[in-house]
């Protein structure tokens, strides 16, 4: 069977619905932003598959855009759970809960 | 050729990715979430890539992913790190699982519906390599280009700004 | 390599596919096989070479003169040793990280371009691609430290971690501007640039290209975590570092892994600002692959003296010097030499 553009398509689509389904059920804050990276890289899957179709360099460029705002998160959501660790001790999610109270 | 390395790649990344969510040690999720990225890069290639599928084995693996590893080895220790409750609360599952299923039933009706759209065509001469990718990156997304190393600067900054204590900064 | 593709497909009768599959075996032989010898050829080297620099005489006896047998007995030792997995481990992590760290060099060593048209993978990405794959090591590293449950390990690879991926900017940044010169990623392009003499090496094209050069040497030693930067296993403080909890076969990878990454970045070296496998001399380069591996050990070779004669520096130290004076410097060069080339015309 030939691979056609729509099997690029839900294979992005598998990969989102995994990192979304990781990120509602994970309660370490770390592994919830790994899941966010996962969910950004099924992105960039789409967005090069759709340059291919196209033949326009335009979603690599993105793609390269993806990359440097994946890497400003990843450093600044792991800076907030170092400091976070750093106070509670914890990077659970269900323990950070001051607010709630 | 390009059948076989899609599925090879496809499942193996499908794999990482489901291995990510369901591995307990979260250095472990790390190591599988490193293997899917890999796996993506193999893909990217397949898709007349290259310089994006270098940089996704560059950027992920060489630096984000070392730098979640550096992390989560620097909070918790070689200690095996598991999350020792439950996930989820068990009235909680179907909140969680009906979304996706229902997501890939759409989906699935969908392609029934319109069938599979090839990518037919051939690919401009030079598609995918440095210069190509560095000619609309200096060029029509000059601006775009810009703006995201305004975004990582402004990264850089607010990392240091919240990762050192605060009496050290200098505008303290 | 086109010979080979050529001998496979006419003379053998293959189709292409079993072609490339025939080819890419036996090159990852030759390489795996060039990879233990120069494990092999380089301790014994490194112990000579420490001993001169320090007055004595290394090893002199095993195989009589001057002990150069000692490598291949330390080689057989080492294989024979009892291979232990600490109790509290992660197995399979523990027995995937040296596996990992060689893989990282391997994969490098393909693009490695040994002489005109012998390259194991041709790639038109391959600097950039060498410099991807080589950061397959800080995940191996990473994941001794991790995998073998103790705290020097722990320390060792953390901070082997935080000095790879620190130094991996002024590394590629250093030869930036090369890539400016040539044009291309392509490794054999980047030799090829370089024809006609040393004065065309890409060392002595322009002055930034010069301290270019001792920028890279710099950070590729910081690289392959070698004295004075060799912070992950500083023996006074951690023991060994990540492979603390090693011995025999596995330990053997890590260590084979340690000189084939040292030898990797002394060939990147050569290639890029070396001249590769053309000779000082324009018109003599009757041996290329020759050629190119001398200049590759006489870059270990200056390796080796580094190490043996500087003192280990302090961990903020090492990142002080990469992140505010490496850095810098080296995107100096790298706006610099653009600019040499626009002024002496080398660009349109």
């Amino acid at each position: 069977m030939e691979v056609t553009l729509t099997h690029y398509l839900v294979l992005a689509t598998l990969l989102f619905l995994t990192g979304m389904t990781g990120f509602v059920v994970r309660r370490n804050a770390i592994v919830m932003l790994m899941c966010v990276e996962l969910m950004l890289c099924a992105v960039n899957i789409v967005f090069v598959a759709f340059s291919r179709l196209h033949g326009d360099g335009g979603g690599h460029v993105f793609v390269l855009m993806n990359f440097a705002v994946a890497a400003a998160e990843a450093a600044i959501g792991l800076a907030i759970l170092v400091e976070i660790f750093r106070r509670r001790r914890t990077v659970d999610v269900d323990d950070l809960k001051a607010l709630m109270e | 050729m390009e059948t076989i390395l899609f599925w090879l790649c496809g499942a193996l990344m499908v794999l990482g990715g489901v291995m990510t969510v369901t591995q307990r040690s979260a250095v472990i999720s790390a190591v599988w979430l490193i293997f899917a990225f890999v796996c993506a890069a193999g893909i990217f290639a397949i898709l007349d890539a290259p310089f994006v599928a270098i940089m996704q084995v560059l950027v992920y693996v060489g630096a984000i992913m070392v730098l979640f590893l550096f992390v989560i080895m620097m909070l918790q220790g070689p200690v095996l790190d598991n999350e020792k409750r439950r996930l989820l609360k068990l009235p909680l599952w179907p909140a969680v699982a009906i979304p996706p299923v229902a997501v890939l039933v759409l989906v699935g009706g969908w392609i029934r519906r319109t069938g599979t759209r090839d990518f037919g065509g051939t690919v401009p001469e030079g598609f995918g390599q440095p210069a190509a990718v560095a000619e609309l990156l200096l060029g029509r997304y000059l601006l775009a280009f810009e703006l995201v190393s305004i975004v990582l600067l402004v990264a850089i900054v607010g990392a240091l700004a919240i990762g050192k204590e605060a009496r050290k900064l200098p505008w303290k | 390599m086109e010979a080979m593709y050529a001998f496979f497909m006419d003379t053998a009768g293959m189709d292409e596919m079993a072609a490339h599959i025939t080819v890419a075996v036996i090159m990852a032989t030759i390489m795996f096989i060039v990879m233990a010898l120069c494990a092999i050829i380089f301790t014994w080297m490194e112990r000579k070479v420490a001993g001169f620099l320090q007055s004595r005489y290394g090893p002199m006896r095993t195989g009589r003169w001057h002990g150069w047998a000692q490598a291949v007995a330390d080689m057989l030792k080492i294989l024979g040793k009892e291979d232990i997995i600490p109790a509290e481990a992660d197995k399979p992590y523990f027995i995937f990280a040296p596996l990992l760290v060689l893989l990282g060099s391997l994969l490098a060593w393909a693009a490695i371009p040994w002489a005109p048209g012998f390259v194991a993978a041709d790639l038109d990405l391959g600097l950039f691609y060498i410099f991807a794959v080589t950061s397959l090591v800080v995940l191996g590293i990473l994941m001794a430290g991790w995998a073998s449950n103790n705290k020097w390990a722990l320390y060792g690879a953390a901070r082997g971690a935080a000095q790879m991926v620190s130094y991996e900017i002024p590394l590629l940044l250093a030869t930036i501007p090369v890539v400016l010169y040539t044009g291309s990623l392509n490794t054999q392009d980047i030799v090829i640039a370089q024809q006609g003499g040393v004065l065309n090496w890409f060392v002595f094209r322009d002055p930034f290209l010069f301290i270019a050069f001792w920028m890279y040497f710099i950070a590729s030693i910081a690289e392959t975590n070698r004295g004075p930067f060799d912070m992950p296993e500083t023996e006074s403080e951690l023991v060994a570092g990540y492979h603390t909890e090693y011995t025999g076969m596995r330990f053997a990878f890590f260590f084979l892994a340690e000189y084939a990454n040292l030898f990797l970045v002394s060939m990147i070296a050569v290639m890029v600002f070396l001249g590769g496998w053309w000779s000082p001399i324009p018109g003599l380069d009757f041996a290329p692959a020759a050629c190119f591996v001398v200049k590759g050990v006489l870059m270990v070779f200056l390796n080796m003296w580094v190490r043996w004669t500087l003192p280990r520096v302090r961990v903020d130290q090492l990142m002080h010097l990469c992140w505010k004076v490496m850095i810098p410097v080296t995107l100096v060069c790298v706006v610099g030499a653009g600019i040499w080339m626009m002024a002496s015309g080398a660009v349109g």
